[in-house]
């Protein structure tokens, strides 16, 4: 699998039995859908909010399909881009940061399960 | 269960040889439309002769095609020996002699199909993405549908089905195209023109349009068919309808959509992999039936046996039964309890991360563990020389 | 002379149509004998394959369940009641009781989480999950066949050949267990 942004191969992270891609050069992180159906027990399409933003598009990894900007918080300013065909989401590096920086399981848009997985995925860097 | 086999197979005589007459009433008009009057015969030999060298193509090669072109590679009990364990327990419950070879595509679409003319040489083939979203009950629905599309020798049907309609298609394609150009017209006005020639012109477009129609009607129709009886076959091998029910139902809803499937390989699929959803299928134009209608009607049977997949068929539907009355009255076994054993087996989880070290070991992804417990799998054409630990941000060495 | 023939022709002609139609008779008893012969061999492999299994299974298992010892042993002595079972009845209960064993070692096993840990015990789990299915699978289909060749002999006119040739009815192999066989459904996930 390819990096939606920078078009090199990714390399895999496995944690908790859940399996993350990750791109070496710039960071970003691909969720995909199975992996979250599996974290969630549940395999419903994600409900999801649309935003505005000025980032460049990106391309699903996995379907080749031009992928939507979405917020995932009520504050919205984590912007995260999302498989119009539900294949996953994309985090770009920024983003993973901005969201274990500033957790707030409650109210998110996202099922809490998952950003639990997170926070333990990508503790936050505290100091640097 | 042997009489409805006998059943099949009397239909599928019966089904090669409604469309063979199609076919070579095709080939009679083609005939004597280009090859002048007489010429009939001659335009029957030609049909024959296309249909042989179709069939003895599907015949040879069709199996070893529909894997390669859906990309299936194939597995040992090692590799997964879970997926494995539940082919042989259905072929045990199909009371097939042989278990049939089992296949793995790499795709994120949940969907799996069978393949092989005969029973003896069959293959079943799952993806990667049904084996990471179902559960086992799950999956041994899915593989009851594919093995009850093997032992009622579905796919043999399907494929001479196929065959005839291709042929047809073919046929009657070319020969519009024929007259389009005015090959055969001037040659049948020189002939004397007489009444006959006009009207034996007019049977032959009719017959053009109409016969390819006719052909794929046919075709779809057994199709759909067949994905009933082998929903009802399912039902009986496992005892237990909900376990297929609910796979179509996580299968349906999905997002992904799967490649490498083309119209003539469609009817082995589970679901119909080129439609999205389940949406429009109850046309005259699709191979399968609604998803819905088939979740439903699993849903409302009172036990597992073919009579009452007839019966709540009938009441799903409102239309008449669809399970041969040969096959309902032998039967009738179908009532006893599922034997199901009282150990529990790996989750689905587990069972997910199992198919992924499969494809990684296959594709030749290297292996990383990191001493905060992470695991990292490099594949081989990784471009940075280190890798980091996204969790303790520890770099490891690649080289 | 003519006038005689006719009635002996006719009577010859019935003869050979009676008698084609008892070897079809005949025959379609042979192909059921069969396959009920063969099923059972199907069953009798997973019965041998669960029987073969449990050694491994305690061997695992024992380091782990030390306050376990009577489960256990009730599992050994299922697996030596079996080996001793003589008549078919005797081993149709045996197996049943083995069966009943697994499953309370297994429920048993639930409560010890570095056993479940164990990937060992894992593919053990499996292993021997999948042969319950096995053996029930095998079960279901010897049902099959013998419910049909039962049906062959005792049906009119099936009867008057297996009466003539000695073709017997064959017995069910059926879970006597009754708590087993209303037992809910174990879920796999």
């Amino acid at each position: 699998m390819k990096c939606p942004a920078c078009r090199v191969p990714m390399y895999v992270a496995e944690y908790r039995q859940i399996e993350l891609d990750l791109c070496g050069q710039c960071e970003g992180v691909w969720f995909d859908r199975g992996e979250l159906s599996l974290l969630l027990g549940d395999d419903r399409p994600l409900a999801v909010t649309a935003a505005v933003s000025e980032e460049a598009t990106r391309t699903c990894p996995l379907c080749d399909k031009p992928m939507d900007k979405v917020n995932i918080g009520p504050d919205r300013r984590v912007v995260v881009d999302h498989c119009p065909q539900d294949c996953g989401l994309w985090f770009d590096a920024t983003e993973v940061a901005a969201l274990t920086g500033e957790l707030d399981a409650a109210g998110w848009g996202l099922p809490p399960a998952v950003f639990d997985f997170l926070r333990e995925m990508f503790p936050a860097k505290g100091g640097k | 269960m042997w009489e409805q086999i006998a059943a099949n197979r009397r239909k599928s005589i019966g089904l090669v040889i409604s469309a063979a007459l199609l076919l070579g009433a095709l080939g009679w008009a083609g005939g004597e439309y280009f090859l002048g009057q007489g010429g009939g015969t001659g335009g029957v030999l030609i049909a024959l002769v296309v249909w042989l060298v179709m069939t003895l193509a599907a015949w040879f090669q069709g199996d070893s095609i529909m894997l390669s072109v859906a990309g299936a590679h194939r597995v040992q009990k090692e590799d997964l020996p879970q997926l494995f364990n539940v082919v042989e327990e259905m072929t045990l419950a199909s009371g097939l002699s042989k278990m049939p070879a089992v296949y793995v595509i790499d795709d994120p679409a949940p969907n799996a199909f069978a393949a092989g003319r005969r029973p003896e040489n069959a293959a079943v083939a799952v993806t990667s993405g049904l084996l990471r979203t179902l559960d086992r009950d799950e999956l041994q629905g899915v593989i009851a549908h594919e093995m009850a599309h093997v032992r009622n020798r579905d796919i043999q049907l399907m494929l001479f089905a196929g065959v005839l309609a291709g042929a047809i298609v073919i046929l009657a394609e070319t020969g519009l195209r024929g007259m389009w150009l005015g090959g055969g017209r001037s040659r049948s006005r020189r002939d004397g023109g007489s009444d006959g020639n006009g009207l034996v012109a007019i049977l032959a477009v009719v017959l053009m349009i109409l016969a390819p129609i006719l052909a794929q009607l046919i075709y779809f129709a057994v199709s759909r068919k067949r994905e009933y009886l082998a929903d009802a076959s399912a039902a009986s091998f496992t005892r237990y309808p909900e376990g297929l029910a609910s796979a179509l139902e996580k299968i349906s809803r999905a997002p992904q959509r799967l490649g490498g499937a083309t119209s003539a390989t469609a009817p082995m699929y589970i679901i119909n992999p080129l439609k999205r959803n389940g949406q429009m299928a109850a046309n005259g134009t699709s191979t399968h039936p609604p998803i819905d209608e088939r979740i439903r009607i699993l849903r409302s049977m009172a036990g597992a046996g073919f009579a009452d997949y007839d019966r709540s068929y009938r009441e799903v539907t409102k239309r008449g039964g669809v399970i041969p009355g040969s096959a309902l009255k032998d039967a009738e076994t179908g009532q006893t309890a599922r034997s199901t054993g009282a150990t529990p087996a790996p989750s689905t989880r587990e069972n997910a991360r199992k198919v992924d070290d499969f494809f990684y070991r296959r594709d030749g992804y290297r292996k990383v563990e990191c001493a905060c417990g992470t695991t990292l799998r490099i594949p081989a054409d990784f471009a940075t020389p280190a890798a980091k630990c996204p969790r303790c941000g520890a770099l490891h060495d690649l080289r | 002379m003519a006038l005689l023939l006719v009635p002996v022709l006719v009577l010859l002609g019935l003869a050979v149509v009676l008698v084609m139609w008892g070897i079809g008779i005949y025959n379609g008893l042979v192909a059921a004998r069969n396959r009920v012969k063969e099923s059972w061999a199907q069953v009798d492999v997973q019965l041998k394959r669960r029987f073969d299994l449990i050694p491994n299974l305690i061997e695992t298992v024992k380091g782990y369940m030390q306050h376990e010892r009577g489960t256990l042993e009730a599992v050994t002595q299922a697996r030596a009641a079996v080996s001793g079972a003589g008549t078919m009845a005797q081993r149709v209960e045996a197996e049943a009781g083995l069966t009943g064993a697994l499953g309370r070692l297994f429920a048993v096993a639930e409560s010890y989480p570095d056993l479940k840990a164990s990937t060992n015990f894992a593919s053990l789990q499996e292993e021997l999950a999948s042969t319950e299915n096995k053996i029930g699978f095998a079960r279901q289909f010897y049902n099959e066949t013998v419910m049909n060749l039962n049906n062959k002999v005792q049906m009119f006119p099936g009867n008057i050949v297996a009466g003539m040739f000695h073709f017997g009815a064959e017995t069910f192999f059926e879970v006597k267990d009754e708590v087993q066989r209303e037992a809910p459904k174990v879920s796999f996930s």
